[in-house]
């Protein structure tokens, strides 16, 4: 379809050849947070969440007043770990508000294509998702962990304010790792499969409540520890209690962490490989 | 000038379904209309030529590379596609500074051309409204907004004119067609022959996945002539509206639907039908038309035949 035609070039001509720049996820992570930031919903659940924090500090003020009271509410290691595991509800109530739809809704409205018609790959765009789960999950999690660790710290220094006590920091952030990244992984995943954020959250919530219904029968029919596996809570519970070496709860007493931690991370990979799998298959026929 | 677009022998199938079959065609600079029915693998083509979807056979060449997994051409190309999927909570500006700004533009940067490109598809007034509180005709505009703003050598339009009223259809033909003499490739998509006229001559007829006629667009357009096509209008004034347009010699029928107060008309010269329309349009509040053309397919069924 050629013809004879002399043009006149108006535009600034960007060459096609430039090279794809670095970090092309931030701005889809810095869009997709600004977006969440403007819902009600979201900076309620945030506040909730950390309702937690502010009692645990009364805690440990308390405590400071009253040291005798330390022998029933330690500020201790599993002040900490018990905290983590306690802002699991709120971390799936933030997983199902602001990561159901993350995918699903693209892939349903085609907005998929207003991503992939950019300079940007796939995986920019997985990574750029991940990336606004990652902090919403770690704003019930992580966040709220370091600020009692500081604020405990601050109120009770004689018993947190040792160089020692400087270890829980690295220990906070592993356990919240381990509990945000395979649930990142996971409402993804179900994201991409359901391609309607109502569907994908009810699936998230059917796959992570079902898993701990499931060990909880699987225990009482075997009184095996090893039940813990089939449980994605109680294997981030047992592995947050290896963490912080405390004694792990009875129905995982005998379930070795390496095995707790292997599974959460075939997990969180085998949701990446849905990810990667699912995301691409956006193929509409007209 | 060297070939932008080239598509060399390339198909494309969903497992049993042939969506495109051995196409072959090159395209440099200018507007180019890919013209098809619905379910003719209009979409299917736009989504190989623009590498969202990798051919099943043959090569398609965007830029001078592979249109499937060569991320970076998007630098130079822009797409504004069928889908109607939106930030509803941004504004216009918000919405496409935020593309822009993983073309990798700044913040400035991405808000200047923003906005010179909102005020391109004349939306100015309402760039800082939400896009939920947007018409149909403001979406498809700033949807067009976005795929302009980084000034693209290549830019797929699918189906850019739908439910836009007659003065926007107007104005975002001359876009269109100002855009293809800057020497840009512009590929528009579309199943309505009389949206193409404006804008080029050049056309790519396809038909059942296979590229049935490349060239003129008169010889194609006598053909359709023959069959009478279908517009809805709404409008505020419906009645006064059918009134006016009654007295058309080419109308076949007019009815008002009670239902929605749309106006569905079958007409057979659509040049007088759309001119006398865009005479009306401010006397009748004339707010949406789209050509509701089932009997293109009688032309490519004509076409295949021959």
């Amino acid at each position: 379809m050629s013809s004879t035609q002399i043009y006149e070039q108006h535009y600034r001509r960007l060459d096609a050849s430039i090279p794809l720049r670095n970090n092309r996820w931030i701005p889809i992570a810095r869009e997709g947070l600004k977006a969440l930031f403007a819902l009600r919903a979201y900076l309620g659940l945030i506040a909730i969440a950390w309702l937690p924090v502010f009692v645990r500090l009364v805690q440990v003020y308390f405590t400071t007043r009253f040291p005798e009271a330390r022998r029933i509410v330690p500020v201790d290691d599993k002040l900490f770990c018990d905290f983590l595991g306690q802002q699991i509800p709120w971390m799936l109530l933030m997983s199902a508000l602001a990561g159901a739809g993350l995918i699903a809704n693209d892939m349903r409205t085609g907005g998929l294509l207003l991503y992939l018609s950019r300079p940007l790959t796939l995986s920019d765009y997985i990574f750029g998702k991940v990336a606004i789960l990652f902090v919403s999950l770690s704003m019930v999690t992580l966040i709220p962990g370091l600020v009692l660790f500081l604020g405990a710290r601050s109120l009770a220094p004689d018993v947190l304010g040792g160089m020692s006590h400087l270890l829980l920091v690295p220990k906070i952030v592993a356990f919240a790792l381990v509990l945000v990244l395979p649930t990142t992984g996971l409402v993804l995943a179900m994201s991409a499969l359901a391609r309607n954020a109502r569907f994908a959250g009810l699936g998230f919530f059917f796959v992570f409540v079902g898993s701990t219904v499931a060990q909880a029968i699987a225990w009482r029919a075997t009184r095996s520890s090893y039940a813990g596996l089939i449980s994605i809570q109680a294997s981030m519970r047992r592995v947050g209690e290896a963490i912080f070496g405390l004694k792990p709860s009875r129905m995982t007493a005998d379930l070795p962490p390496e095995w707790a931690l292997a599974v959460l991370a075939v997990l969180f990979l085998s949701c990446l490989v849905i990810l990667k799998t699912r995301v691409r298959a956006v193929e509409i026929v007209k | 000038m060297t070939a932008r677009v080239v598509f060399r022998k390339a198909s494309r199938w969903y497992g049993p379904v042939m969506a495109l079959n051995d196409v072959s065609f090159e395209l440099g600079p200018g507007v180019f209309g890919l013209l098809g029915p619905n379910g003719a693998g209009k979409s299917s083509l736009l989504k190989l030529a623009c590498g969202q979807l990798r051919p099943s056979q043959g090569t398609v060449e965007l830029l001078g590379r592979p249109a499937f997994g060569s991320p970076e051409v998007f630098h130079s190309v822009g797409l504004c596609s069928d889908t109607d999927a939106f930030f509803e909570d941004f504004t216009g500006l918000q919405f496409v500074s935020a593309l822009l700004s993983l073309n990798g533009f700044d913040r400035a940067e991405a808000e200047k051309l923003a906005t010179a490109a909102i005020e391109t598809v004349d939306l100015k007034d309402a760039m800082h409204r939400k896009i939920g509180g947007y018409s149909k005709g403001m979406r498809q505009r700033i949807k067009l907004a976005q795929a302009l703003a980084h000034q693209p050598e290549v830019l797929f339009l699918d189906e850019p004119l739908t439910g836009m009223d007659p003065q926007n259809r107007k104005r975002i033909s001359d876009l269109m067609k100002r855009l293809g003499e800057e020497g840009r490739t512009v590929l528009v998509s579309t199943h309505i022959l009389h949206e193409l006229e404006q804008v080029t001559r050049r056309v790519l007829l396809i038909h059942n996945g296979r590229v049935l006629a490349e060239g003129d667009l008169g010889e194609i357009r006598d053909l359709l002539d023959r069959h009478p096509r279908s517009v809805r209008l709404k409008a505020r004034d419906a009645r006064g509206l059918a009134r006016e347009l009654v007295l058309l010699p080419d109308l076949v029928s007019l009815n008002l639907e009670d239902a929605t107060g749309h106006l569905l008309a079958e007409i057979r010269k659509p040049d007088a039908f759309f001119s006398r329309v865009q005479e009306l349009s401010a006397t009748f509040g004339v707010e949406e038309m789209w050509v509701t053309d089932e009997n293109l397919e009688s032309v490519f069924s004509y076409l295949v035949r021959k």
